[in-house]
């Protein structure tokens, strides 16, 4: 921490130095953005960091599901404070998608886990090769099935599989450690974002734009809990599909969801320039409700009535949005730009 | 390339005159109305090629369908950037362009494939060799394989989006057969004696593999006439856009920055890469993918720059998106265009290299160093395009953002509310 805010301090110096700010808009969206960034960013992405580093040791230690599984949940704790960021050093080299591929729609992860541990395959021997493999053998998703699936969770100590989870959790952690330093060197994103078309290594030509981007983060991540967490679960009134729930053989499906309204509260009360009154709202109902369902995995989708409970939690994130759109989004002067989910 | 030339030179030629909205979006739709007009003219040429090729199996036969179905993929790739934006279309092209599918619900598929999936209870169903099946406990009559049939019944059947039983991929893997090559060279190799009645038929009831290719393709000539009646005088996709030529502009930028990022960029390109997956090209079974990009491309490219190329050779073009957008912010015009041409550079390099003999599973392959940079430059090249499409959405809709409840992705306003 001590190191974080002494790169804070030397940031606003020379953020002060460089970047003439034009009077009207660009104090709350300086202040938004410099918040943003510092307040939530940054310590999400140390976050990942030191949960994956945990986990790696915990598992290089003992391999087994038992003693795994702890340090997985708070290594997937950390994950939901940071997946919404689809940018910069987590977008890059396709690092979301390995961290977490989901959803898998054509079952990818136990057909490629099965061959890859049929063939006993020499890609978990090093990272460097590791870092080549199929996404469907890496990250959070594969390594819920090799901890939580009755197919693959019966391995021993030194096993094939043994070495393969700590493949997979050494691998979380180089690119957690990756993202880490990719966000916080000098000339790293969060100089990107905070001096915008002065940064060292220029993406967004304004600081309006950075907010933009952030932004659309904030939006685009309720979006998706909304149609993937929410909406592949309930399926459609006559088919609901409970077995579609992320995380499900984690028993993590629910606490993602409320985990993920967290970190979008968080980022939004750092970003929105004034009170926010009706978002604060619908953000606590709608984490309450979430709660209340006491459904860990979602299996409750299957029946009419907990299917209608999760649904109302998607219709109340709607409405959550709405509420940002006017008290985070208009008073900054942005609306949100494209996102990943955009498309099929 | 001399398309590409003159598309630059063109677009940093001050303009001539001034490009309202309204021109722009009867240009768009004008575009539209080609784009698709000239899919259904190739899918009428991709039917009659099946008609000769089911009356008389043979390689020679076959290999021109084939070729009808590559010359059919051109127009319609380019006609992919009308379909974010404008929810007649998004509402409509799964039933031509839906992908990936689960092949083994159409027909015989290899050991590999394994079975029925958690996803996918008919998953490996092999229509052709069922006449009646079980769905959700209730018999269907599948002995007639009528375009009905395939668009009412089969289709999506379970609420399956892989249950895709209509449409180009249908048809493609009809007549190509799986590609069991994995990432190695090769696109599917199915013989023409699928297609052979009485004792010669390999595969089994070749009768109803016919009668299955005639419907699918028969169900996308009346799809492409549905779609291209949309766009003509009087056709409410039309309507939508010129009506209202605010919402117009935004449904053009909306349709080419969510093909190019989500889409494209991630869905299409970069997962693949991520999977190191043959399956997970877009035109599997031919190994036409690098076209299929391509063309994506291409069609993002037209409705930048207010010109279509149309199969027969001849252009159409009117006031652009590019001369509208000069009018405010000239530098930024320049910039979005420059992305644009820059992706299909690089687009252009995969599809060359696919052409010269690299194919696009070969370079999903694990550890091809060479085909991960091809398809990452692309990747790279759409997603800086997408960072200056929402810069035009800045400039031009300036005063358009409105705040009200958002929507879900079904609304393609919701990007810019």
């Amino acid at each position: 921490m001590r190191h974080l805010s002494a790169f804070c301090v030397s940031l606003g110096l020379s953020l002060a130095l460089s970047v003439p700010l034009a009077p009207a808009m660009a104090a709350p969206l300086d202040e938004a953005l410099s918040r943003a960034v510092n307040q939530h960013t940054i310590p999400a992405v140390d976050r990942f960091d030191v949960a994956t580093a945990f986990l790696a040791d915990v598992t290089e230690a003992n391999c087994l599901p038992g003693n795994v599984k702890p340090a997985y949940d708070v290594a997937f704790d950390a994950w939901m404070g940071l997946q919404h960021l689809h940018m910069g050093p987590i977008e890059k080299n396709g690092r979301i998608l390995a961290i977490a591929f989901w959803p898998d729609k054509k079952g990818m992860i136990p057909r490629t886990l099965s061959g890859y541990i049929a063939d006993q395959d020499p890609v978990v021997e090093t990272p460097e090769a590791f870092a080549d493999a199929s996404i469907a053998v890496r990250g959070l998703f594969a390594l819920e099935y090799m901890l939580f699936d009755d197919q693959f969770d019966g391995y021993a100590e030194d096993s094939y599989s043994c070495h393969l989870v700590q493949a997979i959790t050494h691998d979380l952690h180089r690119m957690a450690a990756e993202i880490k330093a990719e966000w916080n060197a000098p000339d790293g994103f969060a100089q990107t974002l905070l001096m915008a078309g002065e940064a060292p290594q220029p993406l967004y030509l304004s600081q309006e734009e950075s907010v933009q981007a952030l932004y659309t983060m904030l939006m685009a991540s309720l979006e998706n809990t909304k149609d993937q967490r929410i909406g592949r679960p309930i399926g459609t009134f006559d088919k609901p599909r409970p077995e579609r729930a992320e995380a499900r053989r984690s028993g993590r499906s629910e606490r993602n969801v409320i985990l993920q309204l967290e970190a979008a509260r968080d980022l939004a009360r750092n970003l929105a320039p004034g009170e926010m009154p009706l978002s604060e709202e619908a953000f606590a109902k709608t984490i309450a409700l979430t709660e209340a369902l006491n459904d860990p995995s979602f299996a409750g989708a299957g029946d009419p009535m907990g299917r209608l409970k999760i649904e109302i939690i998607g219709q109340n994130i709607t409405g959550l949005m709405g509420n940002l759109a006017n008290e985070v989004g208009a008073p900054l002067g942005v609306s949100a730009g494209f996102n990943s989910s955009d498309g099929d | 390339m001399k398309r590409m030339m003159t598309a630059m030179i063109a677009a940093t030629l001050p303009a001539a005159a001034f490009a309202g909205e309204a021109e722009v979006v009867s240009t768009y739709a004008d575009m539209a109305h080609a784009v698709y007009g000239d899919s259904l003219i190739k899918a009428q040429e991709l039917d009659a090629a099946i008609a000769d090729f089911v009356a008389s199996p043979s390689d020679v036969t076959l290999a021109a369908a084939k070729a009808a179905w590559i010359e059919a993929r051109v127009p319609y790739q380019q006609s992919e950037v009308f379909r974010f934006g404008n929810p007649i279309v998004d509402d409509w092209e799964g039933k031509v362009n839906a992908w990936p599918l689960d092949e083994g619900l159409i027909d015989y598929v290899d050991g590999s494939y394994g079975g029925a999936t958690d996803e996918n209870p008919l998953a490996a169903l092999n229509v052709i060799a069922t006449p009646s099946f079980e769905l959700s406990g209730e018999t269907v009559d599948a002995s007639a394989i009528t375009p009905e049939f395939l668009a009412e019944t089969l289709h999506e059947a379970d609420e399956v989006e892989a249950n895709v039983a209509t449409g180009y991929h249908a048809i493609e893997f009809l007549l190509w057969g799986q590609d069991l090559n994995g990432t190695d060279h090769g696109a599917g190799a199915r013989p023409y004696t699928d297609y052979l009645t009485g004792d010669n038929c390999t595969g089994g009831n070749c009768d109803r593999r016919a009668e299955y290719l005639v419907s699918a393709t028969k169900l996308l000539v009346s799809d492409l006439e549905y779609m291209e009646a949309q766009w003509a005088e009087g056709g409410d996709a039309r309507a939508a856009v010129v009506s209202d030529p605010a919402a117009g502009i935004t449904a053009m930028l909306t349709g080419m920055g969510s093909l190019s990022y989500g889409e494209q960029a991630g869905e299409r390109m970069k997962l693949g890469v991520m999977l190191n997956d043959p399956e997970e090209e877009h035109d599997c079974f031919s190994d036409n993918t690098h076209n299929s990009h391509f063309y994506d491309g291409m069609g993002i490219h037209n409705v930048y720059f207010g010109k279509y190329m149309r199969v027969d050779g001849t252009q159409v073009k009117g006031e652009s998106l590019a001369s509208l957008l000069a009018e405010k912010d000239a530098g930024l015009a320049n910039d979005l265009g420059h992305a644009l041409n820059h992706t299909m550079v690089e687009l252009g390099q995969i599809k060359a290299a696919a052409e010269a003999g690299f194919s696009y599973d070969q370079m999903l392959a694990r550890g091809n160093e060479a085909g991960e940079e091809l398809i990452m430059s692309a990747v790279d090249a759409l997603v800086a395009q997408t960072r200056e499409i929402e810069r035009a959405v800045t400039v031009l809709s300036a005063t358009e953002i409105e705040v009200e409840g958002s929507d879900s992705l079904d609304n393609p306003d919701a990007v810019f509310q």
